[in-house]
């Protein structure tokens, strides 16, 4: 997987695996975020939707309800740009593939699957421990389900690595 | 043709220092905008999220990364009501854990 930046707009190439896996993820996120936030899994609806901010802010339930909306409606703004990519991932052949777009729907894209991770994680109760075990043998005693769950986030940090490096390179690049 | 009149209208009693507070409320930079550490969300990233939505340049939104990662927890700015619930929004809708709070 690489991706280039060029004259505004980003080509993110893919191989074969890559853009199954991609496909895959993106068929999950269009699903998830059509799927009202109280019918999601609780521990996802915590973090995706999370009101800690409005009861910080005294909101009322009123207020809080419109905020929960009005979160729901920037997911489903994505929707439309989510579904073409799945659409040009479903080639089956064995060469790469491309997926152009240009700065904006590139951060919208990066913003889908960084939501997928926080998805996974929430999902399968995946914490800091069981995230750094990714390069370790640790994550042999994980169930199937969390193994896998823990695979996709780390492939999709790379994804999301792969893309700020051509969207952003300065945030991509920080030293303490 | 009735002869009745109508009572005189009963004026809603105002609640006493409400106005002023809402304004004084619009206006100051009483609340804190403040981004809690997750175990998920990668350093990069957070860092462009500081960048794009709060307009910081590379050092303030390492700074304030670094200051999540390690505390815990950043205030990342202190603003008007409106405009920390927008940067509430925004921060939120890129997956940091986020919340607002009116200053002490």
């Amino acid at each position: 997987m690489h991706a280039v930046k060029r004259k505004g707009r980003l080509t993110l190439t893919v191989q074969a695996g890559e853009r199954r896996l991609l496909r895959r993820v993106l068929e999950a996120i269009i699903r998830n975020y059509k799927t009202p936030p109280e019918a999601l899994p609780s521990p996802v609806s915590q973090v995706w939707y999370s009101t800690a901010g409005c009861r910080s802010a005294r909101m009322s339930d009123e207020q809080t309800g419109e905020w929960i909306a009005s979160l729901r409606a920037i997911r489903q703004s994505r929707l439309r740009l989510l579904q073409r990519f799945a659409r040009q991932l479903k080639s089956t052949g064995k060469g790469n593939s491309e997926l152009r777009m240009n700065t904006d729907s590139a951060a919208a894209f990066m913003t889908a699957l960084n939501d997928h991770r926080l998805f996974l994680a929430a999902r399968h109760n995946l914490g800091e421990a069981e995230i750094n075990w990714f390069y370790l043998d640790s994550a042999e005693s994980l169930t199937p389900a969390r193994r896998k769950a823990l695979f996709e986030i780390g492939a999709l940090a790379f994804a999301i690595g792969v893309l700020l490096g051509a969207l952003d390179p300065v945030a991509a690049s920080w030293d303490e | 043709m009735s002869t009745e009149t109508l009572p005189p209208p009963v004026e809603k009693p105002q609640e006493a220092g409400r106005p002023a507070e809402k304004i004084q409320d619009a206006f100051e930079k009483g609340w804190n905008v403040i981004v809690w550490n997750d175990p998920v969300n990668l350093m990069t990233y957070v860092v462009h999220v500081f960048m794009r939505v709060l307009g910081f340049n590379k050092e303030k939104a390492t700074r304030h990364m670094l200051e999540v990662h390690h505390k815990g927890k950043s205030l990342v700015a202190t603003e008007t009501r409106e405009r920390a619930e927008f940067y509430h929004q925004q921060i939120q809708a890129f997956g940091l854990n986020v919340t607002i709070e009116q200053s002490s």
